[in-house]
C-alpha cells in the first residue's frame, strides 16, 4: 500500500446541506479529514449528500469547506484537486463511455489509458463502446470508480464504490483503491472492509451528523446500545430523540453487523 | 484548448442524438414531402398555364412558373427551417439542464473555466443547428426540384444517378446561411434561458413542458404568421426567422401586412416577365401578373 501521512486536508465547518424545499440532510457537520477516510453510515444517513457537498454540487449548503487551506466555494479551474464517482457528474451524454471518459480525463488532467485498463480488467472491454445509461448497475459502478481514480486528483471521493458488485469485483476495486496515491474518502454502509483498511480513519455518519474519527480496529471493538452506558466512547443523536451509545462493554458488537443498514434493526430488537 | 474539447464533445453528442435527427430532420423532411406532393399536388405547369391568356408564349409561362415555384419552395423552406430549429431546442434545453451539475463539477476541478465551457457548448449547439438546417436545405432543393422539374436517371459506373433538369436553389445563399446562423444563436439562447429558468425557479418537474416552450411558440406564432394573419405577429423572433429565410431564398420583398402564404402571391404581383421574341403578327410584349395567381395576366404592348 502506498499510504502517505498528510496534514489536515479537508475541513468542514458547520455544514448544513440538503435539497430543495426539504430539511437539511446534513445538520451542522464539523470535522476534519486528514488522510484516507471511510465515511460509514446506514442508508439515508447523508453519505451521498456529504460527498455532493464536498464536491461542491449540492443543491443547498450553509457553512464552509476548506480544502488545502482554500475555501471550496472559490475554487475554479483546479484540475487534479478533487474527483468523484457520483453518477450525476457524468450522466450528461448518451455517447459511448470511451468518449465521455476521454472528455473528462482530458479536461481534468487524468490518465485515459489507466481508465481503459481498469475498466477492461475489472469490468468488460465492451463497456467502453456503450453509453453509461445502457450499463448494468455493477458495470456503471466500475466505470464511475475508474473515472474518479484515473483523474489523478489529490483527493478522490468515492460514494458507495462497491454498490452492486459481485465479491470478486469488490475485492478487485478495493485493491485498486488502496493502490491509488490520492487521498481517498470513501462512503459506505458495509463493514467488511474495515478489517482490510486498518490504517484508514473512520467517520461515522448517522442522521446527518458526523462522528469520529476512529481507527477501524477501535470501531470493530465497540458495541451499540440504546441504553446509556458509562464508558461510552461515542453517543449518536437520533432525529426522533434519544441517543445511541457506542462503548467497549455493553450492547451488540459492531463486528457482528455486516451492514450499518442493520443499525436500526439491531436497536429495535435490543 | 479546453474550448475545443468542450466543442467537440458536445457537437458529437448533439450530432449522434437519434431523437434530434428524427424530430429536426426526418420529421421535417416528411412535412417537406407533404408540401411538395400532397399540399402541392395540384400545382402543375399545366394548371398554372391556364391562368395565362391563350397564345402567351411558352417562355413567358416558364419564367412565371419558375418564379412561382421558387416562392412556393422558399415558403416551405422558411417554415420548415423554423420548426426544425425549434425542435432542436427541445433537446438543447434538456442538454443544458442535465449538464448543470457536470458543468459545475468540471468548471471547479478541470481546465475548463465557466467561460470556456459555455463558449464551447454554445458553438457546438449553433453548429448542430446549422448542420441540421443545411441537411434540410439540401433535402428541400432536391425534393422540390424533382417534384417541379423532374430528373432523369443516368448510369454512373453501373449506379443509377438522378440528374436534375433544374435545381430550385436559393437566390441568396449567403443570406440563407447568415439567417440560419443568427437563428441558431437565438435558439440557443432561448434554450439556455428556459433551462436556467427551470433551475432558478427550482421547478425540475416543469422541464418537460418548458423544453417544448420554444417549439410550441414557434408553431403557434409561425403558423399564425404563415396562414392566418400579418402585421405585428411578423415581428416575433420566430416569425422573423421564417420571413428572412423566405426573403433570402426567393429574393423577394416582404409584405408585412399579409400572412406568408399571401406574400407568395403578392410577391409575384407586379412582377414583369420580359421576353423578347419575334412573331410575324405580334409586337414585342411585356407580360405582367397584375393580381396574383388567381387573377388575370395582362398584356402590355411595348410599342
Amino acid at each position: 500500500m502506498n499510504q502517505q501521512v498528510r496534514k489536515v486536508t479537508i475541513k468542514l465547518i458547520d455544514i448544513y446541506a440538503g435539497y430543495r424545499h426539504g430539511e437539511f440532510v446534513l445538520r451542522g457537520v464539523n470535522t476534519e479529514i486528514t488522510g484516507d477516510t471511510i465515511i460509514l453510515g446506514p442508508n439515508g444517513s447523508g453519505k451521498t449528500t456529504l460527498m455532493r457537498t464536498l464536491l461542491g454540487v449540492s443543491v443547498s449548503k450553509r457553512g464552509k469547506i476548506i480544502i488545502d487551506g482554500v475555501d471550496m466555494d472559490s475554487t475554479r479551474g483546479s484540475p487534479n484537486l478533487l474527483s468523484g464517482n457520483l453518477p450525476e457528474l457524468f450522466m450528461l451524454s448518451r455517447l459511448p463511455v470511451k468518449h465521455v471518459a476521454k472528455f473528462y480525463l482530458d479536461l481534468a488532467g487524468g490518465d485515459y489509458d489507466y481508465f481503459k485498463d481498469l475498466v477492461s480488467r475489472i469490468g468488460e472491454e465492451k463497456v467502453l463502446s456503450r453509453s453509461l445509461h445502457e450499463l448494468s448497475t455493477g458495470l456503471r459502478t466500475i466505470v464511475l470508480d475508474a473515472l474518479a481514480l484515473a483523474s489523478n486528483a489529490k483527493h478522490v471521493l468515492l460514494d458507495e464504490p462497491f454498490e452492486s458488485l459481485d465479491p470478486a469485483r469488490r475485492v478487485a476495486v478495493l485493491s485498486e483503491i488502496t493502490r491509488s496515491k490520492s487521498t481517498k474518502i470513501m462512503s459506505t454502509h458495509t463493514t467488511w472492509l474495515l478489517n482490510r483498511l486498518g490504517d484508514w480513519s473512520v467517520h461515522l455518519i448517522v442522521e446527518g451528523l458526523v462522528y469520529g474519527p476512529l481507527k477501524p480496529r477501535e470501531l470493530l471493538d465497540l458495541k451499540i446500545s440504546r441504553k446509556p452506558v458509562e464508558d461510552a466512547v461515542l453517543s449518536l443523536k437520533l432525529r426522533l430523540g434519544g441517543e445511541v451509545y457506542l462503548s467497549k462493554t455493553t450492547g451488540t458488537p459492531i463486528s457482528s453487523i455486516d451492514s450499518l443498514d442493520k443499525l436500526y434493526e439491531v436497536l429495535t430488537w435490543q | 484548448m479546453a474550448v475545443g474539447r468542450v466543442y467537440r464533445f458536445y457537437l458529437r453528442s448533439i450530432l449522434s442524438d437519434g431523437l434530434l435527427w428524427f424530430w429536426a430532420v426526418a420529421f421535417m423532411a416528411f412535412w417537406l414531402f407533404m408540401g411538395a406532393y400532397v399540399y402541392g399536388a395540384r400545382i402543375t405547369i399545366e394548371e398554372f398555364s391556364k391562368q395565362f391568356p391563350e397564345g402567351t408564349p411558352g417562355t413567358i409561362i416558364d419564367e412565371a412558373w419558375s418564379k412561382f415555384i421558387l416562392h412556393y419552395t422558399a415558403g416551405w423552406y422558411g417554415s420548415i427551417a423554423l420548426f426544425s430549429m425549434s425542435s432542436v431546442t427541445i433537446g438543447l434545453v434538456q442538454y443544458i439542464y442535465y449538464s448543470t451539475i457536470p458543468i459545475r463539477y468540471l468548471t471547479k476541478y478541470s481546465k475548463a473555466t465557466t467561460n470556456k465551457f459555455y463558449t464551447g457548448f454554445t458553438l457546438a449547439a449553433i453548429t448542430g443547428i446549422v448542420v441540421c438546417i443545411i441537411v434540410l436545405l439540401v433535402i428541400t432543393i432536391l425534393l422540390y426540384s424533382y417534384r417541379f422539374y423532374g430528373a432523369e436517371l443516368k448510369d454512373y459506373h453501373g449506379l443509377p444517378v438522378p440528374v436534375f433538369k433544374n435545381l430550385i436553389l436559393p437566390e441568396n445563399p449567403i443570406g440563407v446561411l447568415a439567417t440560419t446562423i443568427a437563428s441558431g444563436v437565438l435558439m440557443y439562447f432561448i434554450s439556455s434561458t428556459v433551462a436556467l429558468l427551470v433551475i432558478v425557479l427550482k421547478k425540475p418537474r416543469a422541464l418537460g413542458f418548458a423544453s417544448f416552450l420554444p417549439y410550441i411558440l414557434s408553431f403557434g406564432l409561425g403558423m399564425a404568421g404563415l396562414i392566418a394573419t400579418g402585421g405585428r405577429i411578423h415581428f416575433s423572433p420566430f416569425n422573423i426567422i421564417l420571413l428572412l429565410n423566405y426573403h433570402y431564398y426567393a429574393n423577394t420583398i416582404l409584405i408585412l401586412d399579409e400572412p406568408v402564404t399571401m406574400m407568395w402571391r403578392s410577391g409575384l404581383e407586379g412582377s414583369s416577365f420580359r421576353a423578347e421574341y419575334t412573331v410575324a403578327s405580334t409586337p414585342r410584349l411585356d407580360y405582367s401578373i397584375r393580381s396574383g395567381l388567381n387573377g388575370t395576366v395582362q398584356e402590355t404592348e411595348r410599342s
